[in-house]
This record gives C-alpha cells, structure tokens and sequence, in this order.
C-alpha cells in the first residue's frame, strides 16, 4: 500500500477498531459455513486463510473502514467479481506470453508457463483468493513484489514477463541465445534469467552510444566501459547508468512507459556489480563479448 | 485477528443455551447437568478448541453430542459431564484426524456406533480407535481398538 496514502488516513480509534473486527467475524463465519456447510468447526490455520481471503477481496489492507460498510456481503460479492475479471485477464496475458516465447529454450520457463496454464481451474476467488497454486520457478530479472497475493500477484508476474519477452525480441535470436550462453552455458537447464545478460549487454552499448542491437561488447568497449566507470562516484554512476537506459530505451524505439521503467531499475540494479567487478579489476563477466558465429 | 477475544463471550452464552435446550432431552435418560457443570463444559470446549487448533463458528458439538449420546447404556449420570467433556476433546481431535472429510452429524453418529459397539462404552477406546475405521465403520471387526489387541 501506497505509503503517503497510509499517512493520509487517520488511524482507526479502539470502537472503529472492535467494529471492523466484529465485520470481518460476521463475513468469516459466512465464509466458513459455505466452505464447510456440514462442519461447525474449522482447524484454526484453515479459518485464518479464509479471513485472509475476505481481507484481500475487499481491499482491507488498503482501507480497513471498508468494514465499517453496511452492505459488506454485496461488496464481497463485487470484489470477488473483479477477482474473476483479474483472471480472464490472467488467461489473456498468459497466451501472449506463451505467443511470445523467445527463440531459446529455457526449461523452468516452459515449466512455469505450463504450471500458470492450470492456474485458473485451481484458483479459488470464493475461499482463497490469497493463494497462488502454480508452480513459478523461473527467476524474472526484477521480481514481482511480495505483497501481492492470488491473482494480482500471478498478473503482474505476467505482466513482467511480457516486458522481458517483448524487449528480447527486438534482437536477432541467435545473437540473444549468443549472449545468454556466454552468460550461462547451460541455460536450457539451470534457473536463470534470459532477459538480464542481453539487457545488460545492449544498455553497456548504449552507454557507448553504440548500436544496442549488435549485443556484443568487444575487449575494447568493455575496456571503454571500465575507465568510464572507475572514475564515478556512486551517484554519477547512478545517473549514468538511467541515462543510459533512456538511450536504450529510444535506440530500441521503446515507447511503454513501463518497459523504459524496467529498463531503468534494471539499469540502477547493475551499479553495485559494476563496482564490485571494477574492484575486481575487470567488467569481462558483466558485459560479454561473442563470437558471431555461435 | 484475536478470534478468540472477540467471540469467546458470545460462544460460551450459546453454548450456555444450546446446552440448557439439549439438557431437556437427556433428563428423560437419567442424565442432567447441573448450571455449574454446563459452565465447565462451556470452557472445556474452549481447551479444546485451542489444544485442537480449530476455530468454531457456531455454539459448539456439544447440543449434539449430548443428543447423540445419552441414550447410550453405557454412560451413568454421575460420569454424565466428564463424559461429555471428554467427548467434545476426541471430536474435535477426530475432525483433525479425519482431516475433515467427514461432517458433524456423521462422525458423531460414527462415534456413538464405536463407543456404543466394539468400544464397549470406554472412551479411551474410542480415542484410539484408528482415524480409519471412521470412513469404514462398517468393516467392524478389521479395527479392532489399540487397547483392544
């Protein structure tokens, strides 16, 4: 939750306090004797899952006086509504994603798109709309954040993802699985990222204002790289560094918004590695080189 | 959420009443609680709840399992509360046990057919009774009581 609209909201006195306890009892008990209409009692770690779910379909956390409404039970009915538009927006995200793949195999990827695919016949927007039940091994370069839960969280993986595909695709494929195998030579089996190695390659061309497109980065740019970034301090890096996205953002003809982000926070991401390989004597390991033949 | 510090008062007057209403019936059978034992057994359902870790979302078992058991000729009225007390606890552990796949009114019916059957009206009996038998009470003789080998 935004933390300036925390501020902006006065804190619930102890009556306000009891009365959204006693709402969200009401719905609980609601809750449970649908989910279990032949049983009275339910184990303890069940009913807090249940109140968890009631919790995020109403946007508790956001704004607990939500349960100081009257009509709770529509509102309830409402956002498990929206819950079930999430996913057919899920559903939709997925088929571009898998419409999308790159042009280079990567097990946990397909596995993780595999396990998503089931994702909405076991998701549960009734009783556990918290609940993530896909399996998502494979590592996105900048991960989703760990507040999001359910549905939002499975979209905003997505989401991610799409970004990283669609900037993947702008390359020719076989100079992205160049740089991915230089990156790591068994990338078709092990957890790794595809997006990372070729972004940080193309954003190490732009910030020589060179081609990002050629991928990549010969023993004399590197060396170009290394004095350029030795003498900076941390903030000029910094500033470096998002110049550098922006130019790779337009090199690459990237208007949305959210992918120029991406690229910036990966870019900002890069700057600690870039000191301690500095401070190893070489950027040979951050910004690799290929031959153009493989 | 504190569950229990919000609902705790209310419970334990519904249980109260359940228990008044259900006592009504058991009279007939020679088995009464008095006010002070229906209290006991109201916060003896609460131990049991927590030692189960379960939630209960309505006035407790016990109105059923004071309907469910005080036709049984094994019970004497002066064990009548204590019984009761101690049927509450194997239930609830019983629901986590049969990972609740089986509903209230069957495993309290499965429970008087065991206590009332090849248990012999002995609670420990009952209590180690594999989870098993619950969803077969039908094959009797295949499960056969610990203490009973």
């Amino acid at each position: 939750m935004n933390s300036e609209l925390i501020q902006r909201l006065p804190a619930l006195s102890v009556e306000e306090d009891l009365l959204t306890q006693e709402a969200l009892w009401r719905l609980l008990r609601r809750q449970a004797r649908l989910y279990a209409p032949e049983s009275s009692s339910l184990p303890a770690e069940t009913a807090a899952a249940l109140a968890e779910s009631i919790r995020l379909t109403l946007g508790v956390d956001r704004d607990p006086r939500i349960l100081l409404c009257a009509d709770l039970e529509q509102r309830l009915r409402l956002g498990q509504r929206r819950l079930t538009q999430k996913v057919e927006l899920s559903k939709q995200l997925w088929r571009t994603v898998c419409l999308t793949l790159p042009e280079i195999g990567n097990r946990s990827l397909t596995d993780t798109l595999r396990s998503i695919g089931g994702f909405w016949n076991r998701y549960d927007v009734h009783f556990f709309a918290q609940e993530v039940p896909c399996d998502m091994d494979y590592q996105l370069s900048q991960p989703v954040s760990e507040t999001l839960q359910g549905v939002d969280y499975v979209n905003d993986w997505l989401r991610r993802l799409c970004l990283e595909q669609d900037f993947l695709r702008r390359f020719d494929p076989s100079s992205v699985r160049a740089v991915v195998a230089g990156s790591c030579p068994d990338y078709r089996g092990l957890l790794i990222n595809l997006f990372e190695p070729v972004a940080v390659n193309a954003l190490g061309l732009s910030l020589l204002g060179e081609n990002p497109r050629f991928l990549s980065v010969s023993p004399s740019l590197r060396r170009k790289l290394e004095a350029q970034f030795a003498r900076l301090t941390e903030m000029e890096s910094d500033a470096a560094l998002s110049a550098g996205a922006e130019s790779l953002s337009a090199g690459l003809g990237i208007q949305n918004r959210q992918t120029v982000q991406y690229l910036n926070s990966l870019a900002l991401g890069l700057r600690p590695r870039l000191r301690a390989a500095l401070d190893a004597g070489t950027l040979e390991y951050v910004f690799l080189e290929f031959l153009s033949f493989l | 959420m504190d569950l229990e510090r919000i609902f705790l008062p209310a419970q334990l007057t519904v249980t109260a009443e359940e228990l008044a209403q259900s006592n009504r019936v058991s009279r007939k059978f020679g088995l009464d609680l008095s006010p002070a034992q229906a209290d006991m057994l109201a916060r003896r359902q609460v131990e049991a709840l927590r030692e189960a870790g379960r939630i209960e979302f309505g006035g407790g078992i016990l109105k059923k399992l004071v309907l469910a058991f005080c036709d049984s000729p094994f019970i004497q009225p002066e064990d009548w509360a204590d019984t009761l007390a101690q049927l509450q606890t194997i239930f609830y552990e019983l629901k986590n046990e049969t990972k609740d796949r089986l509903g209230d009114d069957d495993l309290i019916f499965r429970m008087t057919a065991r206590f009332n059957g090849a248990a012999g009206g002995s609670l420990d009996a009952l209590e180690s009774t594999p989870p098993e038998w619950f969803f077969h009470p039908e094959a009797e003789r295949g499960w056969e009581a610990d203490d009973e080998l």
